[in-house]
């Protein structure tokens, strides 16, 4: 099991709450911390293929996201809730990435005494 | 058990909601700040019945809420009480 | 317990810095340790020098100075966050060539490093996020 779970709720762009959380993760991984990510509610969004932020001059989370393999971050989580009631299926996604429902998501919170909610 | 705390009004945001549907039987949930709207009747069927629920009442006092406006459910605590709820917690998660 | 305090938020626009300093006195009074504040996102604004809020509200980066103080408190502010939203200390002043610098007496910049150590060494991290 992971020593750091970092849940993801919020979208790509508009705000740095991404990118920042993303750095934690990285950061976590230097530290030699094992890190999973979860992305639920507008976190989802994160997820999505071709994003252009450069379009408004944003720097977007895309780069640092296929950056996590490099720093063995394979435990990535997508909760199947959170993208259907966006609309939204695996297959419009970006990251290769687990689909978990309430169960699993909540048995990750419940097993991970680092629980860092962005 | 964990202790989540949800500092947003549950009318804007999806933040409750996110909390509630992570959280597992027997978890606690501590409103604070704007979260404290939660706590109003109006709130009170998006309840799960397997949580403890707590309200910070110095935020509830700041904006007006009174016992009365509050739903049974909730238990109010002081930022003392919100340390005993950290303390017995195995950890906490900050919901915002 | 050995607590540590993670604070997302900026004084002046939302809570979540007030509603640490609470917290943080309630720790103190039930006898428990502080070890560190980590201040990330907009939380960095709480360690400017330049704050001059009116005389009726509470100088906020001024209280945590005197919280730190007398509980031997350590005030860690995110270097990445703070350096790009121009709260400079000298030296970081000086590598960006700034002509002057801001950071409040009693606060450090350091690396996002100090809050994963304070997650794995304390036995809780409260976050106020904004």
């Amino acid at each position: 099991m992971s020593d750091l779970l970092i849940i993801f709720r919020k979208p790509p762009v508009g705000t740095s709450w991404a990118r920042e959380a993303l750095d934690l993760a990285l950061v976590g991984a230097a530290f030699g911390q094992q890190a999973s990510l979860v992305f639920m509610g507008d976190g989802v969004y994160q997820l999505l293929d071709n994003q252009q932020p450069d379009q408004v001059e944003q720097k977007g989370t895309q780069a640092m996201m296929k950056a996590l393999p490099m720093y063995d971050i394979d435990q990535i989580f997508v909760s199947e809730e959170s993208l259907s009631e966006r609309g939204l299926t695996k297959d419009q996604l970006g990251f290769d990435c687990e689909l978990i429902g309430q169960t699993e998501l909540q048995a990750l919170l419940k097993t991970h005494k680092q629980v860092f909610n962005f | 058990m964990i202790l989540h705390t949800v500092n947003k009004s549950p009318a804007t945001s999806s933040t409750l909601k996110e909390c509630l549907f992570s959280a597992s039987s027997g978890d606690q949930i501590l409103l604070i700040e704007d979260g404290v709207y939660a706590a109003t009747q109006a709130f009170s069927e998006l309840l799960r019945d397997d949580l403890s629920y707590f309200v910070l009442q110095n935020d509830m006092a700041a904006r007006g809420l009174n016992s009365s406006l509050i739903s049974e459910q909730w238990q109010p605590v002081d930022y003392q009480g919100f340390v005993e709820l950290t303390e017995k917690a195995d950890s906490v998660c900050s919901w915002f | 317990m050995n607590y540590s305090i993670a604070i997302y938020g900026g004084p002046y626009s939302d809570q979540s810095a007030h509603s640490a300093l609470h917290f943080a006195r309630a720790v103190l009074k039930r006898e428990h340790s502080i070890q560190r504040v980590f201040f990330y996102h907009d939380g960095v604004y709480n360690s400017s020098a330049l704050v001059s809020p009116p005389q009726d509200e509470a100088n906020v980066p001024a209280q945590w100075q005197e919280l730190a103080k007398e509980h031997d408190i350590e005030l860690v502010v995110c270097i990445a966050a703070a350096v790009r939203r121009g709260l400079l200390d000298e030296k970081e002043a000086k590598r960006y060539s700034k002509a002057t610098h801001n950071l409040a007496d009693g606060f450090t910049l350091s690396g996002l490093g100090q809050l994963i150590d304070a997650g794995m060494t304390c036995d809780r991290l409260i976050t106020f996020g904004a």
